[in-house]
């Protein structure tokens, strides 16, 4: 909940800072519509089970809603509501023709069968045909769901309205998936670390880099940064870190643990295991939290040594640790540009399926390039010259482009 | 006390400047004399009434409720002037609520007293309401001009009516262009 809070607080920040007053302001706060369902599914035992799903449209300003879908026991309607509104500032500051909104089911995945997931899955889509749409509402995979459920969705929406890709992203390449989709969100943030280090004349291959996490976003940040030829000093994910002060060899890492083995068994010369909490302590040039929220907290920001902190992962500064970065002069470039990639490329799928077109990677790299190289070249304008850190000038952006869009439409 | 009041009738209400004596006297007569402390209600909106005051010292406010916020502030009575003789001349409940905005003076006149005096051939009578004939119309015309002001504001609204949200988007396109 502390990472909401906090979302709430910068926005407040912002909208402070642009004097757009408390009336503009909570209009930009409130959801547009918030859908509750009810979904009864007949288990595999035979016996009836009722789930409650979750769809909260935030803003549609800007253009149709776009957000994730979860399937977690502690989805709940305020979680929902908070999420909706994250997703209408990180669409904003990416400059891409969408709102925000995010749903959910309040279920154990764990505890269902893929037949009871995928009944349940169309029962949701079922219940918020008439709610989405490839120019109302777009959903995309969240928390515990995934490329196959993004088809169970799509085709319970065709059926009920024709063949209908553009409804969802994050859909398996074969049913109009895009190429890059699942590297875009690591890819976004080392072209944002990229643009960064060439303002301060600097480039990838004299950086060192530290990366928490190891997942679909980590894991892609880490190639990416390799490949440009930047040090990738150490690497973490739940089962530990592993360090070499001259650069790990991120290709090998990466197949490793695409092979299913656990980072902590990859053993090669000159690479020997940290405590998972020193990697945020070593005195690297970038590091790059890409794992859970949370991670930086008033107790530990102090022993960063690190020279900028890019959030590939959602919320991982908590607000006092964000105060100690200031003081520390350590610059945050924050989650709703840096992890951008990610939702920027489902924009690219879903213009690839209304298009009927299909993208190569290089192209969808290209635009991706642009669009992340856009997108930090105006907040870092903004931190230039009006003297905002990173993290406000990215509300800054965001607000402004949502209220600039809603006072041209009217309320 | 008669000749007092005779005096500041006379002086303060400009309808009563050309009766004699005689008629003074017998207006003098006819009124009750109320005293007020600061923040008094005289009457509320909605009450019933059938009194008018002749305001002779001190200030009152005339409020109404607006649908839109608090009550507004229709005018400020001062000495000379007259209240409540809306519901004087039409017998119907009070349109504003009047407060008192110090100590102040009155002079209160009753519908019924009012009549009769008109039906005896009261000089003063037809002095009254005559003055209040003529407060009414000005009044009137005032509103008419307000009327029209208020018309042409709505056909012209670049300028004239700009709104919150039409002067938030000039700010945020010429302040923050990105």
């Amino acid at each position: 909940m502390k990472a909401f809070e906090a979302t709430n607080r910068y926005i407040r920040q912002a909208s402070a800072i642009m004097d757009l007053g408390s009336r503009v302001e909570r209009l930009l706060l409130s959801p547009e519509a918030e859908h509750t369902v009810t979904l009864p599914i007949e288990l595999d035992n035979g016996e009836l089970a009722v789930f409650t799903g979750y769809r909260i449209q935030h803003n549609s300003a800007r253009g149709p809603m776009k957000g994730g879908l979860r399937f977690h026991p502690t989805v709940d309607v305020d979680d929902v509501r908070a999420l909706a509104s994250l997703m209408t500032w990180k669409t904003a500051v990416v400059n891409i023709p969408f709102g925000g909104a995010k749903g959910g089911i309040q279920c154990d995945p764990q505890q269902l069968s893929q037949a009871e997931l995928e009944r349940l899955t169309r029962k949701l889509t079922q219940r918020i045909s008439a709610e989405i749409g490839p120019q109302r509402d777009i959903p995309a995979p969240d928390v515990n769901t995934n490329a196959q459920v993004m088809a169970w969705l799509m085709d319970e929406y065709s059926r009920l309205n024709g063949y209908s890709p553009a409804v969802v992203t994050g859909k398996p390449l074969e049913l109009g998936g895009s190429e890059g989709r699942e590297a875009a969100t690591g890819r976004g943030t080392i072209f944002v670390v990229e643009d960064y280090l060439k303002d301060l004349d600097r480039s990838l291959p004299d950086t060192t880099i530290a990366i928490q996490g190891f997942g679909n976003v980590g894991s892609f940040a880490a190639l990416c940064a390799h490949e440009q030829g930047a040090r990738v000093v150490a690497v973490s994910d739940v089962t530990g870190a592993i360090h070499h002060p001259q650069g790990l060899n991120v290709p090998a890492i990466f197949q490793w643990v695409r092979s299913r083995k656990r980072l902590t068994d990859y053993e090669a010369e000159g690479v020997t295991r940290i405590a998972p909490e020193a990697l945020l302590f070593l005195e690297v040039d970038v590091l790059i939290p890409a794992a859970l929220g949370g991670v930086f907290t008033g107790e530990n920001a102090n022993e960063v040594r690190a020279k900028v902190v890019v959030e590939a992962a959602n919320a991982p500064t908590e607000p006092e640790a964000d105060e100690i970065f200031e003081r520390k002069g350590i610059p945050v470039i924050p989650d709703i540009l840096a992890n951008a990639g990610g939702v920027t490329v489902s924009y690219f799928e879903w213009v690839q399926n209304i298009q009927c077109l299909r993208w190569t990677e290089a192209e969808v790299n290209s635009r991706l390039r642009q669009i992340m190289g856009g997108s930090y070249g105006t907040v870092r304008n903004l931190v230039k010259q009006r003297g905002l850190n990173w993290r406000t000038a990215a509300f800054v952006v965001a607000l402004g482009r949502v209220a600039k869009a809603t006072v041209l439409r009217g309320v | 006390m008669a000749n007092e009041l005779d005096s500041r009738l006379v002086e303060h209400f400009r309808c009563f400047q050309d009766l004699d004596a005689e008629h003074t006297e017998q207006l003098a007569g006819r009124l009750k004399e109320v005293r007020l402390p600061k923040g008094h209600t005289i009457f509320e909106e909605g009450d019933d009434g059938d009194t008018a005051y002749f305001l002779v010292s001190g200030e009152v406010e005339v409020r109404a409720a607006c649908p839109s916020e608090e009550d507004c502030s229709l005018a400020t009575i001062s000495a000379g002037q007259i209240l409540g003789e809306i519901s004087l001349l039409t017998g119907s409940a009070r349109t504003a609520t009047a407060i008192t905005l110090g100590e102040v003076e009155l002079w209160e006149i009753s519908r019924a007293t009012l009549e009769s005096a008109a039906d005896g051939g009261e000089a003063w009578a037809t002095r009254f309401l005559l003055g209040t004939s003529q407060t009414l119309a000005n009044r009137l015309a005032l509103v008419n001009q307000q009327i029209v002001g208020l018309l042409s504001d709505r056909n012209r609204p670049a300028e004239k009516r700009v709104a919150e949200l039409d002067r938030l988007r000039d700010r945020l396109f010429s302040e923050w262009s990105f």
